[in-house]
C-alpha cells in the first residue's frame, strides 16, 4: 500500500513535469499513461498486491489518480487544436518551427507562362505542334525552301532524308500547322521547344525553348504588330522600359523587324549584356511573308497578319541575369532554388 | 560585314560623326553590333612628342645609364635618364613626355611619371621602336631626321592610321549592302528622305577607259550560260608587282583583310569597295589565249591557291584556259599556278557574275567559304560587272602601272530584264498601317535606285534595281519604305482590336499547372531536362523504336528519349555528387518513339525522382526517409488532386524491381517504382530511388472524362470499428482489401490500415494487421446490432479467405 501511494506520488510528479506542447505529445502521453500497455493499466494490477482491507481506500485512491490523468489528458486536447494562454507561456518562442517542404518552379516555366498569359489577355489562344517535324512544315511552308541560304542560319538535326524529317528548329512550324488547320481570323500563341545542331556551350545548346505569335485577319498591319509586342514589353518588363524597332530579314515576313528593348541590367549605361549598346534584342518579328499566306489557301489580298518569336531562355538571361544556358538542364538544386520566389 | 568609317565618308557627300552614323545604319535595317576603333599602331602615338638631346652626360651611379637634357620646344629642357647606348648629343629623338601613355609591341601599356633612377631624377622616356609599338625593333632608341623641330607631335610625323570600325550584323536579304558603295548609298537614301532632296554617292565609276592595244586580246567562251551569265575582263600588261602604296594597305588592314600584293589587293578592295568579286589571272598562264566558263569533269584534280589538292566533281563550274585545264573554281578561290606571282608582268582581270546556287554547292563542298563565294551565293549586281571592271583596271594601273592590251571583253548572252512591280497605295497603309506621302515614297525609292516607271492614282510601278535580286514582292518594298522612314516612324494606334480566342488547350495548361503548383507545395522543384539521349542506356529490344538523330552532336547524345527515367537520374546524380542528397524533382516532358521513318509519336509525361529524406533531423521532428510507399501515397494524393477517385495499383510481375501500375477505371495511367540498383549503378547512385510516371495525355483525357457534382452530405454519423488480426506473411494488403469487397457491404464507406507488425511471439511466418473500418448509413444511424453483424461478417470472411486469426 506504501508503495503505491509512493508510486502515484512519483507518477502525478511526472506528469505535472512533462511539458506537452504539440499534438505529437499529446499522443505520446495517452499511450505512456492511457494506453492499453499503459501504466495507468499497470497500475491498476497492483490492485491484485493490496491487502483486503486497504482494497477499498487503494481502489479510491487510483481512481483519483486515473481522473487526475484522464482530466490532465483531457486539458491536452485543446492543444491540436488552439493555443491557450497557459501554453503560451510554456513556450520558447525562439525555437525553430517544424520544417514545412517548399519546391520550386524552373524558371522557364515561369518566363514562359507569364509570357502566355500576356498573350492571352489579348485574345491569343495556345497551340502546339510536334517537335519532329517534317521538312514542309519546319522549312519549305515558311517559305525557306532548299539552298535558301538562309538555311544557313540553322543547324538542323536531320532524323531521316528523303523524305526528311528533322527535329524543328523553330516553333514557326507550329504556325504552319495552324495555318493549315484553320481560316482566318487566327491569333495563336505557340510555346514549345525546339532543337539547333550547336555544340553546347554557356551561350548555345542543343535545345531551348521559344515562344511565337501568330495574328492573320483582314488590316492587321505592322502598327497593330508594334502595339501588341509594346504592351508585351511593357507588361513583362516594366513600363519605363525603352523599346526600338530595327528592320531586319526572316524568310517567313516581310517586312521583318527586331525589337530591342533599354538594358535592364546596366541602365543602358552599356555593359556586356548589351555589348555597351544599351539595346538588348528581345524578339523577331515581322509581317506575315505574302508566299507563307498563299502557301495555305489564304488570300493575300485580302488578309494581312502579323508573326513574332522569341526565346525563352533569353528573356529569362534578362530577367533573372542567367548568364550560362548550360544552367538550366543542369537542374542544380542549388540553381533552381534561388527561383522559390518567382511568381 | 566590316565597315570602316573614312572609307564609307569617302562616298558621303557631307560628314556625319561616327555615333550618328552608328544610329542611322542600325535604324535602316544594317545593325551596327559593334563599333571600335582602329588604330594602325596602338595607342596612335598620342602625347609622344620630338624632342632633342642637348645634353649627355654619364649617370653618376651606374655605368650603363646616362643622363640627357631634351628639348621638347617647351621653355625648360627635360631632363631624363636613358639606358641606350645609341644616345647622343644632337639627336632628334622621340620622347614620352610625364602622363603619357605608351604600347609597347609586348606588355602592359606603361604611363609615364617622374622616377628617379638611381638618384637621378627623369621626367619622361626616350624611346626605341619596340616601346612605342612602331616595329620590334629594340636596337636602341629610334634616332629621327635632322630637320624635325623639337615639340613636333610624332603622331604627326609618322601619321598612323586610325579609323572606327563598325561590325555590321548583315541580313542575308541586303546583298546590296555588301560593300562600302552599298552602304553609303543606303546612308544616302536615309539621308534624301531626311533632308526631302536627293543626296547622291560620290561617284566612283567612270565611263572612260580607253585600252591602249589589243596585244593581249583573250578570247572568252561561256559553256554554261545559267551558271555563269556575264563575264567581262581586261588584259593589262607591263604591271610591276609590288607591296601596296601605304593608303591601301591601311583601308584594307583596317577591315581585317591581309594584304598580298598591289593586284591581288586592288581586286579585295574593290570587292569591298563594290561588292562585286574579281580575278586577276596571270595572263601568261593562260594557254591559247581563250578561257573557256564550264563544268569540270568528275574526279579531276585541281590544286588551289592554298596547295591542297582538290577532287572536283560536276557540279563545280571552273575557269579553263584555252586548253581546257583548270585555272579556278569559278567565283570561289584561285589556282595554285594561274593567279598572279611576284614575276607576273601580263594580267588579265576578271569580274563576273555566277549563279548563286551552283557557286553555294561547290563552295560548301569544297568547305571554302571565301568572300567571293558569300557575295556570288546571296546574287551580285550584274548590270555593274563593267564599270567595276573598269574601276578596277584603273586602279590597277594607278599602283602597278602597264597599260590596257585589250579592249572591254563582256560576254552577256542573255540581258536580264528588271523585276517590274507595281505597289499599291492602299497595300503601303494596310500592310504598314501608317499613311505615306506619295512624294516621299517616290523620293525613297528613286534614291534606293528603283526606277519609277509609271505613277497611277493608287499604283506605283517600279523596277527594282539589279543590286537588289531579292526584291520580287510589293511587300519587298513595302520593307524598303518603311526602313528607310524609319519602324519607330509608325505609330502605335490607340484601341486594340480582340477577336476572341477559342482555348482549346486550356484544360491541359490549368491540369498542368495545378499539379505543378501542389507539387512545389510539397516540395519538389521541377526540372527541365534534355531531351535528346544515350542511346546506351537503352536495351537492345528497344533500339528499333529509338527516335534516332542521323547527325547526332556526340555518341552520347545521339536519341530523342524513349523514357523520362533516364534523363532525371542523371539530375539526381549531378545534385547527388555536389552532396545534395535529399531529392524531390518532377519535369513535365515528351518521351519519342517510331516506328520507321515517318511514322512518330511523342508522349507527354509528369514525371517524379524522389530519393533521400524528407528533411534534415530537426528537434522537433525527425526526418523521414523516403520510401516506395511515400511515392506510392504522392501518386495516390496527385490522381486525387486532380479529380480521380477510382484509383487501383497493381503489381506488375514482369518487373525485377518493386513496380506497381497505376490506373483509373482500368485505364493504366502510370507506375510507380523503385529503381533497380543495376539502373542506379548506370548513373552512380548509391541510394534508393522512387519514380512515378503518368502519362499526362491519358491524365488529362479521364480528367476531361470526370464529372464533379454535388451529393447531399450524409446527415448521420459514421461509426468506427478496429479489428486486429493474425495472418499469414504472405498475404498481400491487396488480398485483404479483395476479401473486404467480397463481403459487397455498401455501409462500409472506407477502410484504414493503422498497423502492421511482425514478432517472434506471433511466429515467424506470421504478421499482424490491424484495420479500421467506417461505417456509415445514409438513411439512419446505424445499431450497435448492425454493426456487429456487418463486422462478424467481415470477421467471418477473413477467416475464411485468409485463415485469419482475429485478436479479441
Amino acid at each position: 500500500m506504501e508503495s503505491l501511494i509512493l508510486k502515484i506520488q512519483n507518477y502525478k510528479q511526472e506528469i505535472d513535469a512533462t511539458i506537452v506542447s504539440d499534438a505529437n505529445a499529446v499522443e505520446e502521453f495517452r499511450i505512456k499513461w492511457l494506453g492499453t500497455k499503459g501504466i495507468l493499466k499497470s497500475i491498476m494490477g497492483e490492485m491484485r498486491n493490496v491487502a483486503a482491507e486497504q482494497k477499498k481506500e487503494a481502489g479510491q485512491m487510483l481512481n483519483d489518480f486515473k481522473l487526475f490523468v484522464e482530466e490532465r489528458f483531457e486539458s491536452y486536447q485543446s492543444i491540436k487544436s488552439n493555443i491557450t494562454q497557459e501554453n503560451i507561456n510554456q513556450i520558447d518562442w525562439s525555437l525553430p518551427g517544424s520544417p514545412i517542404p517548399i519546391g520550386s518552379r524552373h524558371p522557364l516555366s515561369v518566363v514562359r507562362n507569364k509570357i502566355v498569359s500576356i498573350f492571352q489577355r489579348l485574345g491569343f489562344a495556345i497551340a502546339e505542334g510536334p517537335e519532329i517535324e517534317d521538312d514542309w512544315h519546319n522549312f519549305g511552308a515558311m517559305n525557306l525552301p532548299e539552298d535558301h541560304p538562309a538555311r544557313d542560319m540553322q543547324d538542323t538535326f536531320y532524323i531521316s532524308q528523303n523524305p526528311s524529317w528533322l527535329l524543328r528548329t523553330h516553333t514557326s512550324s507550329v504556325q504552319a500547322r495552324v495555318m493549315e488547320n484553320q481560316k482566318p481570323p487566327i491569333r495563336v500563341i505557340c510555346p514549345g521547344r525546339v532543337y539547333r545542331n550547336e555544340t553546347i556551350s554557356a551561350r548555345a545548346h542543343c535545345f531551348f525553348h521559344q515562344v511565337e505569335g501568330l495574328y492573320i485577319d483582314e488590316n492587321v498591319s505592322f502598327a497593330d504588330l508594334k502595339q501588341t509586342l509594346y504592351f508585351f514589353v511593357q507588361e513583362m518588363f516594366g513600363k519605363d522600359v525603352k523599346v526600338r524597332f530595327r528592320p531586319s530579314y526572316f524568310p517567313f515576313t516581310e517586312p521583318s523587324a527586331e525589337m530591342d528593348i533599354s538594358c535592364l541590367i546596366c541602365e543602358s549605361k552599356g555593359c556586356n549584356v548589351c555589348k555597351h549598346t544599351g539595346w538588348v534584342e528581345i524578339l523577331g518579328s515581322g509581317m506575315v511573308h505574302p508566299k507563307v499566306l498563299e502557301n495555305f489557301g489564304i488570300d493575300s489580298n485580302k488578309y494581312t497578319g502579323f508573326a513574332f518569336g522569341m526565346g525563352v531562355e533569353r528573356i529569362c538571361q534578362l530577367k533573372y541575369q542567367v548568364n550560362d544556358l548550360r544552367l538550366y538542364s543542369q537542374n542544380d538544386v542549388r540553381f533552381l532554388k534561388q527561383f522559390t520566389g518567382l511568381v | 560585314m566590316t565597315i570602316s568609317y573614312h572609307w564609307l565618308s569617302e562616298y558621303l557627300p557631307e560628314i556625319i560623326e561616327p555615333e550618328r552614323l552608328s544610329k542611322i545604319l542600325t535604324s535602316i535595317g544594317l545593325e551596327v553590333e559593334h563599333m571600335e576603333t582602329y588604330e594602325s599602331i596602338k595607342g596612335g602615338l598620342q602625347g609622344l612628342v620630338v624632342g632633342e638631346v642637348i645634353e649627355c652626360e654619364q649617370h653618376p651611379n651606374a655605368d650603363k645609364l646616362k643622363v640627357t637634357k631634351v628639348n621638347i620646344g617647351a621653355e625648360l629642357p627635360l631632363q631624363i635618364v636613358c639606358g641606350a647606348n645609341n644616345v647622343a648629343v644632337g639627336q632628334k629623338v622621340v620622347v614620352a613626355i610625364t602622363g603619357t601613355t605608351i604600347y609597347p609591341m609586348s606588355g602592359e601599356p606603361l604611363t609615364m611619371r617622374v622616377a628617379k633612377i638611381r638618384g637621378t631624377e627623369s621626367h619622361g622616356m626616350i624611346c626605341a621602336e619596340d616601346e612605342i609599338g612602331l616595329s620590334a625593333n629594340h636596337d636602341g632608341i629610334l634616332i629621327l631626321p635632322n630637320d624635325i623641330a623639337p615639340g613636333t607631335s610624332v603622331a604627326d610625323y609618322f601619321k598612323p592610321y586610325t579609323d572606327i570600325i563598325f561590325e555590321i550584323g548583315l541580313t542575308p536579304n541586303r546583298m546590296d549592302a555588301m560593300s562600302h558603295y552599298g552602304v553609303a548609298k543606303d546612308v544616302c537614301a536615309y539621308l534624301t528622305h531626311q533632308q526631302k532632296k536627293e543626296i547622291k554617292p560620290q561617284n566612283i565609276f567612270s565611263n572612260g577607259l580607253k585600252s591602249d592595244n589589243n596585244n593581249g586580246a583573250i578570247l572568252v567562251a561561256i559553256e554554261n550560260a545559267e551558271d555563269c551569265p556575264r563575264y567581262s575582263g581586261i588584259s593589262i600588261s607591263g604591271i610591276t608587282v609590288a607591296d601596296s602604296p601605304q593608303w591601301l594597305k591601311d583601308k584594307l588592314t583596317a577591315i581585317g583583310v591581309r594584304c598580298i600584293n598591289n593586284i591581288v589587293d586592288v581586286t579585295n578592295y574593290v570587292l569591298h569597295e563594290s561588292g562585286q568579286p574579281l580575278h586577276a589571272f596571270d595572263a601568261n598562264e593562260i594557254a591559247g589565249k581563250k578561257i573557256i566558263v564550264q563544268k569540270a569533269t568528275e574526279d579531276t584534280l585541281f590544286t588551289t591557291l592554298d596547295d591542297k589538292e582538290r577532287k572536283l566533281t560536276t557540279n563545280d563550274l571552273m575557269i579553263c584556259d584555252g586548253n581546257g585545264k583548270p585555272m579556278c573554281i569559278a567565283g570561289i578561290f584561285g589556282g595554285s599556278t594561274s593567279g598572279v606571282k611576284k614575276t607576273t608582268t601580263n594580267i588579265f582581270l576578271e569580274s563576273a557574275v555566277f549563279n548563286a546556287i551552283t557557286i553555294r554547292k561547290s563552295s560548301v563542298h569544297h568547305g571554302l567559304r571565301t568572300d567571293a563565294a558569300t557575295r556570288f551565293e546571296k546574287g551580285v549586281d550584274i548590270s555593274n560587272a563593267v564599270n567595276v571592271l573598269k574601276r578596277a583596271a584603273q586602279l590597277i594601273q594607278q599602283v602597278a602601272g602597264g597599260t590596257f592590251s585589250s579592249e572591254v571583253i563582256d560576254v552577256y548572252p542573255a540581258p536580264k530584264p528588271k523585276t517590274e512591280i507595281a505597289i499599291k497605295n492602299h497595300y503601303l497603309k494596310k500592310l504598314s498601317g501608317k499613311n505615306y506621302h506619295a512624294d516621299a515614297v517616290k523620293r525613297i525609292l528613286s534614291s534606293l535606285g528603283f526606277e519609277i516607271l509609271k505613277e497611277g492614282l493608287d499604283e506605283l510601278r517600279v523596277a527594282v534595281p539589279y543590286s537588289k535580286p531579292d526584291i520580287s514582292l510589293p511587300a519587298d518594298i513595302v520593307e524598303e519604305i518603311l526602313r528607310i522612314d524609319g519602324l519607330d516612324n509608325i505609330e502605335i494606334p490607340a484601341n486594340i482590336n480582340i477577336t476572341p480566342a477559342v482555348d482549346e488547350l486550356s484544360l491541359k495548361e490549368n491540369l498542368r499547372e495545378k499539379i505543378a503548383n501542389y507539387l512545389v507545395g510539397l516540395g519538389f522543384h521541377e526540372i527541365f531536362t534534355n531531351s535528346i539521349t544515350n542511346s546506351k542506356y537503352f536495351a537492345e529490344a528497344e533500339q528499333d523504336t529509338l527516335v534516332k538523330m542521323m547527325n547526332n552532336l556526340s555518341a552520347d547524345l545521339d536519341v530523342l528519349r524513349p523514357s523520362m527515367l533516364e534523363t532525371g537520374l542523371e539530375t539526381l546524380s549531378y545534385n547527388i555528387n555536389r552532396r545534395n542528397t535529399n531529392l524531390q524533382f518532377f519535369e513535365f516532358g515528351k518521351t519519342y518513339h517510331t516506328n520507321g521513318v515517318g511514322n512518330y509519336s511523342e508522349q507527354e509525361h509528369i514525371v517524379l525522382y524522389i530519393t533521400g529524406a524528407n528533411h534534415e533531423d530537426q528537434w522537433n521532428e525527425k526526418s523521414h526517409a523516403f520510401s516506395f510507399y511515400t511515392a506510392k501515397g504522392i501518386a495516390h494524393a496527385l490522381l486525387n488532386l486532380v479529380g480521380l477517385q477510382q484509383i487501383h495499383f497493381e503489381n506488375d510481375a514482369t518487373k525485377e524491381n518493386p513496380t506497381v501500375q497505376i490506373s483509373n477505371h482500368q485505364k493504366v495511367l502510370g507506375v510507380v517504382q523503385q529503381v533497380s540498383s543495376k539502373v542506379l549503378n548506370t548513373f552512380d547512385i548509391r541510394q534508393g530511388v522512387f519514380c512515378i510516371d503518368i502519362n499526362y495525355e491519358m491524365l488529362l483525357d479521364e480528367v476531361s472524362k470526370r464529372k464533379i457534382s454535388y451529393t447531399e452530405v450524409s446527415k448521420f454519423q459514421p461509426v468506427q470499428r478496429d479489428l486486429a488480426m493474425v495472418v499469414n506473411k504472405n498475404i498481400t494488403y491487396a488480398a485483404i482489401e479483395n476479401a473486404v469487397k467480397k463481403t459487397k457491404n455498401n455501409k462500409l464507406q472506407c477502410i484504414r490500415l493503422f498497423d502492421v507488425f511482425e514478432s517472434e511471439k506471433l511466429g515467424i511466418d506470421k504478421k499482424s494487421i490491424a484495420i479500421n473500418f467506417t461505417f456509415i448509413d445514409e438513411e439512419k444511424t446505424l445499431t450497435d446490432k448492425e454493426i456487429d453483424t456487418m463486422v462478424n461478417k467481415l470477421i467471418q470472411t477473413f477467416e475464411q479467405e485468409l485463415t485469419a486469426e482475429i485478436r479479441k
